[in-house]
């Protein structure tokens, strides 16, 4: 069947160098200011959380930073090239899974490789040897409707990781990647996430309204206020780096805490 | 399977031959001359006198149909593909379109036939040109139907307009192109019928003239008859041709009973 394939980056970035730099962006919709001025960096194999309130940019920020959206001031930096206002570099999940629902499992996983160009056999071979470790190594040939949510979100997520090693950047945008499930399924959802992502190397930054979830599985918490980043929380875990216990300590609602009063303030 | 469609059939089955049996009755009653209407036992007693006759005109006017549809899909997907390219054509040519649907086809069938003779070509010209509506609007409609996030996803993964095309829209638009094309093919067999009522060496509606002159109303209910049933088995066709293109909407087990099924990696 498939060999295994290479799935870390393809070219090996500066760990010092930033992944993705959102330099001075500002965006405003018919005079409505929605990003004033917002500057981040997502290190290589970072995991970043933002966390706002609905409506406070959030979205139009990770349109900017895949390159749908050309801010009208400001710069993406992937790796260091200038993207600004070019999709095609910057993985994205969206809220919603939006999977072909013409296609099989396994060719939904490898549609990022097949628009790039990939032949058709080396880009199942490429989804196929992701299948496993997102859960998904006996589903390779069902349709989307026939999966359950959870079980979409990860083959949504392993799309958009193997769109994120494509091209080198292995820089994923996940926009509330788990907000869709039942508590139940999310809880089961965080700690497979937290395994994966263990295992595999990927820069992520993504959104979500949860403030448990983004300590759960960030190492830094940025919280977009007004249009403008208000806070930043560097997230110490303490002894095992992504232990679910993690949510039970002290120094989580220390965390917690902190993070509220800069969305109140 | 099979028997729960035939369940899903049977109260069609009995209203039909409910309607046939109170014909019959009637016919039987006297009440209406039985020259005028023929008992339905009388038409069919036509087909294994006719049958031959009936089949060789019934063959050419599934021709004309049959070329007419092809011309009036093609036309109809070049139509639906350009005016969903550009807004502006779409502007220009909608109430167009919808204009030439409202000119009567009798009136420009003579047209036709004093144009491009007696010969199949006008009756494929008219076919297409009743046939090329209902699937354009249908594609059309079925390619703004494309989820504008699908779009946004698709242009992430660096689709080119082509990709969106053949990946987003061409699927997105399937059922819709299929529930026009179901009305396009009996439209296809009414038009050839009257197109050759006006003018033709041959083809059912020929026969229907020249029956009709006769006084022979059974034959002309049994071309009735004959033309009910092509339309229907072209109908079932188009229904078959529609399971085959998109087999995900129609898959063969679920898995969507148990959510379980995959989660334990």
């Amino acid at each position: 069947m498939a060999q295994p394939v290479d799935i870390s980056p393809r070219n090996a970035v500066d760990p010092a160098a930033p992944a993705l730099s959102i330099r001075h962006v500002s965006v405003a919709f018919a005079g409505r200011t929605v990003l004033r001025d917002v500057s981040l960096e997502l290190r290589d194999g970072e995991a970043a959380a933002i966390v706002g309130a609905s409506g406070g940019g959030k979205t139009t920020l990770f349109n900017v930073a895949a390159g749908l959206l050309r801010p009208g001031a400001g710069q993406v930096l992937l790796g260091g090239h200038d993207i600004t206002g070019h999709p095609g570099s910057v993985a994205y999940m969206m809220q919603k899974d939006l999977l072909l629902p013409n296609r099989r499992v396994m060719d939904n996983v490898a549609l990022p490789a097949r628009l790039a160009g990939v032949p058709r056999a080396e880009a199942r071979s490429r989804a196929a040897a992701l299948l496993p470790d997102f859960g998904l190594g006996d589903s390779a040939d069902l349709w989307p409707s026939q999966l359950s949510g959870g079980m979409r979100q990860r083959v949504a997520l392993a799309r958009t990781y193997l769109l994120a090693t494509l091209g080198g950047g292995g820089v994923a945008l996940l926009d509330e990647p788990f907000s869709a499930l039942d508590a139940l399924t999310k809880a089961e959802m965080h700690r497979w996430y937290l395994k994966v992502m263990g295992r595999i190397r990927l820069s992520t930054l993504f959104v979500t309204h949860d403030i448990d979830e983004a300590l759960l599985l960030s190492d830094r918490v940025l919280v977009l206020k007004d249009g403008a980043i208000a806070h930043s929380e560097a997230v110490n875990r303490g002894g095992d780096p992504k232990s679910a216990d993690f949510a039970l300590t002290e120094s989580f609602l220390a965390h917690k805490r902190r993070i509220l009063d800069a969305l109140g303030s | 399977m099979l028997r729960s469609r035939l369940k899903a059939y049977l109260p069609a089955v009995v209203a039909v031959a409910t309607a046939l049996g109170l014909w019959q009755l009637l016919s039987a009653s006297g009440l209406v001359p039985g020259y005028m209407l023929p008992s339905p036992a009388e038409v069919l007693a036509v087909f294994p006198t006719d049958g031959p006759l009936l089949l060789e005109h019934g063959l050419i006017t599934l021709q004309e149909a049959a070329l007419g549809l092809a011309a009036g899909v093609a036309f109809g997907f070049a139509v639906a593909v350009l005016m969903d390219a550009f807004d502006a054509l779409r502007r220009a040519i909608y109430p167009l379109l919808v204009l030439s649907q409202t000119i009567p086809v009798v009136a420009i069938a003579p047209l036709l036939v004093l144009w491009l003779g007696y010969d199949i070509m006008p009756k494929v010209v008219l076919v297409a040109l009743m046939t090329f509506f209902p699937v354009a609007v249908g594609l059309l409609q079925g390619f703004q139907s494309v989820d504008p996030d699908e779009v946004a996803l698709l242009r992430t993964m660096g689709a080119n307009r082509w990709q969106v095309f053949r990946y987003g829209k061409i699927p997105a638009a399937l059922p819709e192109f299929f529930s026009g094309l179901r009305i396009a093919v009996t439209y296809a067999m009414v038009g050839a019928v009257i197109s050759e009522w006006l003018g033709g060496f041959g083809g059912l509606g020929v026969y229907m003239t020249r029956v009709q002159k006769a006084f022979a109303f059974d034959k002309m209910f049994a071309v009735i008859f004959l033309i009910s049933a092509l339309s229907l088995l072209l109908m079932a066709l188009v229904s078959l041709i529609e399971r085959r293109a998109m087999p995900y909407r129609f898959p063969k087990q679920s898995r969507t009973d148990s959510p379980e099924g995959d989660r334990s990696k």
